[in-house]
Formats: C-alpha cells, structure tokens, sequence
C-alpha cells in the first residue's frame, strides 16, 4: 500500500521555545521520512512535541533549525495558505457562519476553483464522509462524530498532497471513535492521500497506522510498523508507553535466561547476540501463569479481572514483580488467588531485551 | 428569582425598586408627556398638540444643527470603528511586549474627564493652527469614540477561536481573504455594536463639541444648550425627545446586535 517515494521529509528539524539560555527545546533534532499514500502515526504523551512538529509541517509554527521538505520542495518561508496540506483541527474549527457545503467549498474557492466545477466536488466529499443530506445544515446544527466528518470533507476537498490530523478523533466518545477509526483508515485507503496523524492514543495509531513515530520529550524514540513499535519496542519508554510491559533484570548465559531464586527460562529471549546482564521486557499475554508444572516461580500478590482477561501480579521469587494476563475462558475457575504459589511459562520470544543503555538511564 | 435571591426575602425591596426606577425615569417621562403641550409655557400643561413638533422641522437652525450633528456622528463612527477594529485586531494577534500598557491606554480615554480632553483638544488645534470648524468636531469626536467602539469588538474577537484563522489559512486564504470571509462576518456583530456606541456617544457629545466647535459647526446638543439660556420652550422639549428617540432606537439595536449569536 505505501508507495516508496518520500512525501515529507522531516530534516534534523529543532524548535526552540524563548531565547538564549532559557530557551526550551520543545523538539531534538527530529529526523524522519513519511512516504507517499502512508498512514503515518505521531503518537507520544502530552507535550512531547508532536502536536509542534504537525503545526510546523502545516506552517503555524517557525522551525528553528534544521528543514522540512514536500516531495522534496523546501517549506521553509511558505506560508500556510501557500502549502498544499489542510490540516483536520482537534477542536474541527468549522467556520460557524457557513453551511457545511460552504465549508466544504472553501478551500476550493480560495484555490480559484470555477463555481460550476466546485458543487459537484463538495457532493461527492459529501458523500465519502456519509454527510450527503447534510449540505445546508450549519455546524452547531451537527453532532461532535458529524462535525468530524465535515472537517475531514473540508480537507479533503481541494485534494491535498497530505492530510494533517491533529489529535482529530480524541473529542469524540469511546464507541463513535472505534468507528472512525475505520472510517478514517477507509477514507485513507480510498483517497490514497498521505496522512499524517497526531494522537497520544496508543490503541489507535496501533489500530490504524502504516507506521508509528514515538516521540518523547521533544525526541524521536522509535520509528516504524505497530508490530515494531509493539514487539520490538527499541527502548525502555517505548515498551513503556506502548501497551503493557513488566521490566526485568535477568541474565543470559547457555541459551538460557536467568532470573536468580526464581529460576530460568529457556530460549525465550530476543537476541542472544551475546551472554551476560540484561534488562528485559515483556508483554503480560506473552505470559502464561499456571500452578503446576515448571518455570519461574513467584506467589500472586495481586488479581484484577477484567472480563474478557485476569491481570496477576507475581512477586517473583527473586523479588521482582511481573504480570501475567490470561484470558479467561467460558466457565473457566480463576487460576489463583493472592496468595498461591504458581509458576510461569514463556512463548518464544517473548522476552525482549532492551538496549543496556536505557536501563542505566 | 425569588427562590434563589436571598434579597427578595427582605421587605421593601420591590418599593426601592420601584422608587429608583421613577428617580431615573420621570423626569424623561415628564420631557416627553410636556413636548406635546399645547401651551406656549413649557410646564403648564392645557392641551394636547404636535405643533412643537411641526415647529421644530419648520426651524432652519435646529435642521442645520441637525444635520451638522449627523455628518459627524456618520463620520466619526466610520473612522473611530475603522480604527477599533485594527486596534482590536492587533491586540488579538501575538503577544507582545507592552500589550497590557497598550490595551490599558486604549481604554483610558473614558476615564479622563471630558473637559480635560475639551481643553486639551481646543489648544491642540489651535497649536496646530487649524481652523475650529466641522473638521476639528470630526477629529475630536474620532478620538473619544475610539474606545467606545473598541470595547465591544475586543470582546467578541477575544471569544473568536484563534484556529478558525487557521483553519482559513490552512484553506489557502491569505490574509485578506480570511479576514473578509471569516474574520470580519464572526466579528460583525461586536461590529457593529461598537459602531452603534460611537455614533450615539458622537451624536450626545456637548462638552467636547462646545470647545471645538466653530461658528459654522453647531450640533444639535449645542444648539439646544443655546436654546436652553432663553428659556425652556415646547420647542426644546421636543427637539430633546426626538433626540432621545433616536439614541434609545440605536442603544436597543446596539443591544441585539451584541446579543445575537453567530
């Protein structure tokens, strides 16, 4: 699906907030490529930059140092309304004093689009974010999920190079936002417009992205595709961020991982490469808890069941603690209970080693 | 109201009330009832009659006036709004060093006392060696509508979305066109309602006018003061409530123009 030629190339880029030496660096010479038809996440927590680095690519924000190419034009002095990307807002930032066939038609009209060739446009984007009666309606007249889908239709309409979607779907409820998520990854598919997507959601750039930029305090933590970013998480905050992940100290020697009085596993860990110290993640469903049989040893410190699975706590026997989720099936008896003794098992691969660096850090 | 405000439960509330409202009223309602007096003394009251009225429009000076005073509330509003709109807008962009001063000195003109700004104005054309006439009338009453106008459009910039700028931006307006298309329309009402204000602060204005007015420049308000110094005729009674007729027709559509939502 994603072509290979590159749409926007992010360049060393810096953004310095204040002057001199109270100056805050709000992004760390960010460097990434976003291909052609791409669905491409910025995803990381509030304030680490990424809702910045949209704006930049947008216009409404100065880079500080460093360049931001479009099919590999510089948009460095552009402003804005010279940039051939529209940007879908958090807040939709519909113009209240126009109709929705009006704010559909708008960028439109700014382009120099003739009237004649402008209605049918904005019917048939109409009609891709399933908003077809809805043309005369004002926007305080629209639900929040048709809002959205009027200023999708608005950017949409003058067919830009690429789609910028600030945190667009985080005003919406829980179930209207599984919807547009599908909508939204339809909508990309069908247009093969490149969409670049900001969102502190981690479910939702795994659910709808091509590829997945982490960002942290202003820094690039990992690039790449959810399962990357998933199974592959290249340091300790992106295991951290991205689902959920019990850190532990081990060592490997023989093939096999070590975890002191709580016994060992067998090769159930990411690189080998070489023996030794390592700092581990690992998945709670990578897991399985069981009370009989063999693997590390522990006691259940705590249970949470969630309906459709049962989080367990296990106090290792060498003092760490680790989840185990385990799905619970029809009928099925909770495993243990706070208190009991159980051992746990590995699938292979299961645990992944994360760079020695960051564990220091 | 009376369930939630504890003041009602206190008696002789209503009375108050009541009483202050008549302070604040009757004598308009008195001006009003005595400009339809038949009787050549102003407050003797005999009989019912428009001819004060018909007095008025047959009077060559009161429409000079008239007019005169119209000119330069029409002209006055224009400027001051135009100027209060740009002010208004530039406050509402970035931040910048001083923003608060500027904003407080915006202000300020309705705080000083409007006989130091007579003064003040009088010597400053007169400094300049400018002729007191219809011009000075326009640029004093420019200047002191300024904050008048300025006050509502602030307002209602301050409650306009910043990103609907953006938006229009992003939508390949420059700026120009995202002013006329979505700036200025969203803005309108604070607009015009601050246009209103000016005109009916330019049309009331004696003070200031009465400093630098020239001979050829009387308004309305100054004229009725010359009146006035020969008595208290129907005449002046009537010309009064028109006055006011128009003051509350602009005050009232001043009102729904702010109140109307966008």
């Amino acid at each position: 699906m994603s072509g290979n030629r590159v749409a926007i190339e992010v360049d060393h880029v810096c953004k310095r907030f204040g002057h001199d030496e109270h100056a805050v660096l709000a992004l760390d010479h960010i460097a990434l490529s976003i291909r052609e038809n791409e669905f491409f996440t910025l995803l990381g927590p509030s304030g680490c930059g990424k809702t910045t680095l949209l704006r930049m690519i947008a216009g409404f924000e100065d880079v500080s140092s460093g360049d931001i190419r479009l099919y590999g034009q510089s948009l460095a002095g552009k402003l804005p309304f010279q940039r051939p990307v529209n940007t879908v807002f958090q807040s939709y930032a519909l113009f209240p004093h126009l109709t929705v066939a009006e704010n559909v038609a708008f960028g439109l009209e700014m382009r120099g689009v003739k009237a004649a060739d402008i209605k049918p446009i904005v019917a048939e984007k109409l009609e891709l974010v399933k908003l077809g009666g809805f043309a005369r309606r004002r926007p305080h007249q629209l639900s929040g999920g048709q809002q959205q889908r009027v200023a999708l239709a608005r950017a949409l309409a003058p067919s830009p190079k690429v789609l910028l979607l600030d945190e667009s779907l985080s005003a919406l409820d829980l179930k209207l936002r599984k919807e547009m998520q599908v909508e939204l990854k339809r909508l990309q598919r069908e247009t093969g417009i490149t969409f670049v997507f900001v969102t502190h959601d981690q479910e939702e750039a795994l659910t709808m992205s091509d590829r997945i930029a982490v960002m942290s305090a202003g820094k690039l933590q990992q690039v790449g595709s959810p399962e990357d970013i998933y199974d592959r998480p290249a340091n300790r905050f992106v295991a951290d961020f991205i689902g959920e992940t019990s850190f532990l100290q081990g060592r490997v020697a023989d093939g096999l991982l070590h975890f002191g009085d709580a016994g060992s596993l067998p090769g159930t860990v990411l690189d080998q490469s070489h023996d030794g110290h390592a700092a581990l993640a690992v998945r709670p469903e990578r897991l399985q808890l069981s009370t009989s049989g063999s693997g590390l040893h522990g006691v259940v410190s705590e249970v949470v069941y969630r309906g459709v699975d049962t989080v367990y706590t296990v106090q290792l026997a060498d003092g760490q603690p680790c989840r185990v989720r385990n799905t619970n099936d029809s009928g099925a008896v909770r495993l243990a209970r706070v208190g009991d003794s159980v051992q746990l098992s590995a699938q292979p691969g299961a645990f992944h080693r994360l760079q020695e660096a960051d564990h220091v850090a | 109201m009376q369930a939630s405000n504890t003041l009602w439960r206190f008696r002789g509330v209503t009375p108050t009330a009541m009483l202050a409202f008549v302070y604040l009223y009757l004598p308009i309602v008195v001006l009003v009832v005595l400009s339809f007096n038949a009787n050549r003394i102003a407050t003797l009251w005999t009989g019912f009659s428009f001819d004060w009225y018909l007095k008025v429009m047959d009077n060559d000076n009161i429409l000079r006036a008239t007019k005169n005073s119209l000119i330069i509330a029409c002209g006055a509003t224009l400027l001051a709004t135009s100027f209060a709109t740009m002010a208004a807008l530039a406050m509402a962009g970035r931040r910048f060093r001083g923003q608060a001063f500027i904003n407080a000195m915006l202000g300020l003109p309705l705080l000083v006392p409007e006989i130091v700004t007579a003064v003040a104005s009088l010597l400053f054309f007169l400094a300049l060696g400018l002729d007191l006439g219809l011009l000075t009338v326009l640029i004093a009453h420019t200047v002191f509508c300024i904050p008048f106008a300025y006050l509502p459009i602030r307002a209602r910039l301050e409650g306009l979305d910043p990103r609907l700028a953006e938006a229009a931006a992003d939508l390949y307006a420059g700026p120009f066109a995202t002013f006329r298309r979505v700036t200025l329309p969203l803005i309108l009402p604070g607009v015009l309602s601050g246009a209103m204000l000016a005109f009916i602060v330019s049309l009331d204005d004696f003070v200031i006018t009465f400093f630098v007015a020239g001979a050829g420049a009387t308004t309305l308000p100054v004229y009725i003061f010359g009146l006035i110094r020969m008595g208290i005729t129907p005449e002046v009674n009537a010309v009064s409530a028109l006055m006011l007729l128009v003051s509350i027709a602009f005050v009232a559509l001043s009102y729904w123009m702010g109140q109307r939502k966008s």
